[in-house]
């Protein structure tokens, strides 16, 4: 194997390389539709149009929060936080809605609550180079307190019932809101991802962050972002969920900010950064509420979906790992 | 000397395949105690996979290994360890957090005692080692920190903890990869101390002058087959050494230097000076400035000021006839400049990425564009890649999969694309075989004579300098010092320069 061998690029065809890019997450994909076809056929219900909407509707606030994951799991962060966020921006939204009795107050209070605390995340991480854990461990436990503080430990019941269209309402005629957002969040993420310089920056940096630097990404603006962007999306989140339930807990986000970063992973995110993709996230996440979903109709004791989910994550992550191997994208 | 003594380690016939690809053919070698061997080949010989069998790492599928006179196998490398068969990798595997002490005695049976780590065990074992090392290993404690050592030392650590294993046979695979002159002077001290007690070293190195001056036999692989056996140095010339490597004779082409006066009387590009230096220092249009010094002698720090990678508030700079003052790289970027860092795995490539994405950012983030421009961005790569003549399995595949120098060779795609007026290199051909080397020369010239573009680039390898250089100088404690010109730049000179700038 000279070096002096002819220059040669081998151009696969569009399809080969698409699949090729997507291995895994097609693989998870078509996990995902085996099992709902076996649950299908043993409960009879899975497909029904009723069960797969209340699937999609218990899956778009975990799905936008895990895609604020991803961005910051791309750049070789972690967030921890996000769970706390989704719990404090829905408290502080859904007060500051009963208080002025304005849901566009409501709104942008709750926004805002994830757009800075996002902010305050990004800059510790990057400007004063603070772990990541540490950063959003720090800020998991001051937002869960904080929402208990300024909630007084109650749970919140939203009475203006014109918040309810926000979730369930029809912008498009025949199709509820929460669809929109999700095939909104999965589109945009895409783009952003793929078709921006931006998001090949998010690559660039989880891959090598002093190689990115060296090459003119300004790194710290993009961590800044990605950690404000996964903020954000967590108040998105919790609107989505508030006005699901009509109402908001304390501890409504409790455990979600793993439930985010698991469906990440299952999509193939890699915590060491540089991979993950927005369709993978959608599969992840689709999966892990599936899981529920499945043993809820199976009539399983609920207290085995952990289980069931932390299985799926070790395999999913195996099969990546191997997967990665023998498609040269690994270190 | 070594002729009547028998050999300790004898390969034979060795094949070895992944799959389909075969690594090597018909390789061997024969080593005998207290000799220094190199092992050279140029990339894809099937050095590494050498290497990989020695080491217990790998198994031949074919061919037969005897140590000492009796066949054997390793089954993995403690198992070679345990032989007597010691590698120390250009990554080396020490535990930094940790002292020298635990470093070299840590795997030893005799320290732990049921569990408990006997910690005056652990340093008897660790200075016996070290005082086997001789002169250069006397200046480590054995409960210094490893990672606050001079890389030098860390070396010399893998080493002790080898001898500490009663290794009688070390496999050195690139060792002053990372170490300056002095250090590897040190090195060599080692080295040398350790041939007497009748250990054999093997050497492996792309660094002629280093295998001349050490070595007292060389075998060289080409094509997984070993071409030269075993051929002690003094009958081997170093041309004929380049031949065997690559099976023809490489045309290195001696170019002739354009006159000191004509580079004079072009645009000077940039000036730079320090503070409280003896003079200012401009490099013009066409111009390729060599900085030699030691390693810490601020070199590299003087291109990462200019890139904007790490800031010097004690010098100033002017660019294109205006003052110039650096930020961040892409301000630089911006302002036509192009930089190649030291370590290509730390500063420059995208491992997990497709290529296109190292090859590409640069350009991307001088078009301060937002959308990517997919089919722009393919034919860029596409030409560059027909450029820098590199093969690559597939386009979506990643760095790691190419070999070192053509990993070195897509930092340097990355620079051409948008002709860059002023070229940064740092240790540009680090760890890249002989043919890459003079690739690299060759793309040098070329952007500084077809580019009319400035080169500044550091490099520990004099005879680089002397090849390219049209003025060297020489640094010191941050600073320049000396400037050597025209028939000045030779070996000697800045030997000379070098050694008298450590001189205080």
């Amino acid at each position: 194997m000279g070096e002096n061998t002819p220059v040669t690029i081998q151009s696969d065809s569009k399809m080969k390389k698409l699949i090729r890019a997507y291995k895994l997450e097609l693989g998870m994909a078509v996990i995902l539709v085996v099992m709902y076809i076996i649950l299908h056929f043993v409960t009879g219900t899975a497909l029904k149009g009723s069960n797969i909407r209340n699937v999609l509707q218990a899956s778009a606030p975990l799905l936008i929060m895990t895609m604020g994951q991803l961005v910051v799991v791309i750049t070789g962060g972690i967030d921890l936080s996000v769970g706390s966020l989704y719990s404090l921006s829905g408290m502080c939204g859904v007060l500051v809605m009963l208080r002025t009795q304005s849901i566009t107050a409501g709104v942008l209070v709750a926004l805002g609550v994830g757009i800075l605390c996002g902010v305050i995340n990004g800059v510790l991480v990057a400007k004063v180079k603070m772990a990541p854990f540490i950063v959003t461990l720090a800020m998991q436990g001051a937002a869960a307190s904080l929402t208990k503080i300024i909630a007084g430990g109650n749970s919140q019941t939203v009475t203006l019932q014109a918040f309810k269209a926000f979730n369930r309402g029809e912008m498009i005629p025949g199709v509820r809101n929460y669809m929109v957002y999700m095939v909104i969040i999965v589109v945009v993420m895409y783009l952003l991802l793929r078709k921006t310089v931006f998001g090949r920056w998010i690559y660039a940096t989880g891959s090598n962050e002093e190689a990115s630097r060296l090459v003119g990404i300004p790194v710290d603006r993009v961590k800044i972002i990605c950690y404000t962007m996964s903020g954000f999306l967590s108040a998105v989140a919790a609107l989505l969920g508030a006005s699901r339930l009509m109402n908001v807990e304390v501890t409504s986000g409790v455990g979600m900010e793993l439930d985010a970063i698991a469906a990440a992973c299952i999509g193939g995110a890699s915590l060491s950064g540089g991979l993950g993709t927005a369709f993978g996230a959608l599969i992840g996440t689709l999966l892990q509420k599936g899981i529920n979903n499945g043993i809820n109709l199976l009539g399983i004791n609920s207290f085995w979906t952990g289980t069931v989910t932390g299985i799926v994550i070790i395999v999913s992550v195996y099969v990546g790992m191997v997967a990665g191997k023998n498609s040269k994208k690994r270190k | 000397m070594t002729e009547t003594k028998a050999p300790i380690l004898e390969l034979k016939h060795i094949m070895k395949a992944y799959d389909a690809n075969v690594a090597l053919k018909d390789a061997g070698l024969t080593v005998y105690p207290g000799e220094i061997h190199a092992l050279m080949g140029a990339n894809g010989a099937g050095k590494s996979t050498m290497i990989k069998i020695i080491a217990g790492a790998h198994k031949p599928n074919e061919g037969e290994i005897i140590l000492n006179g009796e066949a054997v196998t390793f089954n993995n490398p403690k198992d070679a360890l345990r032989k007597g068969v010691a590698v120390v990798y250009q990554e080396l595997s020490l535990v930094p957090h940790l002292t020298v002490s635990e470093n070299i005695a840590l795997s030893a049976d005799s320290v732990n005692k049921k569990g408990r780590y006997d910690w005056a065990e652990s340093d008897r074992l660790a200075s016996a080692a070290l005082k086997r090392l001789g002169r250069a290993g006397e200046g480590i404690g054995v409960r210094d920190i490893v990672g606050n050592l001079r890389a030098d030392q860390m070396q010399m650590i893998e080493i002790a903890r080898a001898i500490g294993q009663d290794a009688s046979i070390i496999l050195l695979d690139e060792p002053t990869s990372s170490l300056n002159f002095e250090e590897t002077e040190n090195l060599f001290a080692v080295i040398r101390e350790l041939v007497k007690q009748d250990i054999a070293i093997i050497f492996v190195s792309h660094r002629m002058n280093e295998i001349r001056e050490i070595c007292d036999r060389i075998s060289i692989l080409r094509d997984g087959i070993l071409v030269v056996d075993g051929r002690p140095m003094s009958q081997i010339s170093d041309d004929d050494i380049v031949t065997e490597m690559l099976g023809e004779k490489l045309e290195s082409e001696k170019v002739e230097k354009t006159p000191l006066e004509e580079i004079d009387k072009r645009q000077p590009l940039l000036t730079f000076g320090f503070e409280g230096g003896i003079q200012d220092y401009v490099i013009h249009e066409g111009e390729i400035i060599g900085l030699a010094g030691l390693a810490g002698s601020g070199r590299s720090s003087v291109l990462r000021a200019i890139w904007g990678g790490s800031l010097r508030d004690d010098m100033h700079f002017e660019y294109m006839g205006e003052e110039f003052k650096p930020t961040k790289p892409s301000k630089s970027l911006g302002s036509k400049m192009a930089y190649v860092g030291e370590d290509r795995a730390i500063s420059g490539l995208f491992f997990g990425q497709p290529i296109l994405e190292t090859i590409i950012m640069g350009h991307r983030n001088l078009g301060r564009k937002m959308i990517v421009n997919n089919r722009h961005e393919q034919d860029v790569f596409r030409d560059v890649i027909r450029k820098i003549q590199i093969k690559i399995p597939a386009e979506d595949c990643s760095p790691s999969a190419l070999s070192g120098g053509n990993q070195q060779k897509l930092l340097f795609g990355r620079w051409i694309i948008d002709d860059a007026k002023l070229i940064l290199l740092d240790e540009p051909t680090r760890g890249v075989d002989v043919r890459t080397k003079e690739e690299i020369y060759q793309r040098i010239r070329t952007m500084a004579a077809e580019n009319n573009a400035g080169v500044l680039m550091v490099s520990s390898e004099l005879n680089e300098l002397e090849l390219l250089c049209d003025r060297v100088i020489v640094m010191r404690d941050g600073k320049g010092e000396n400037v050597l010109s025209g028939d000045e730049i030779t070996e000697e000179n800045m030997m000379r320069y070098i050694a008298h700038a450590e001189g205080t």
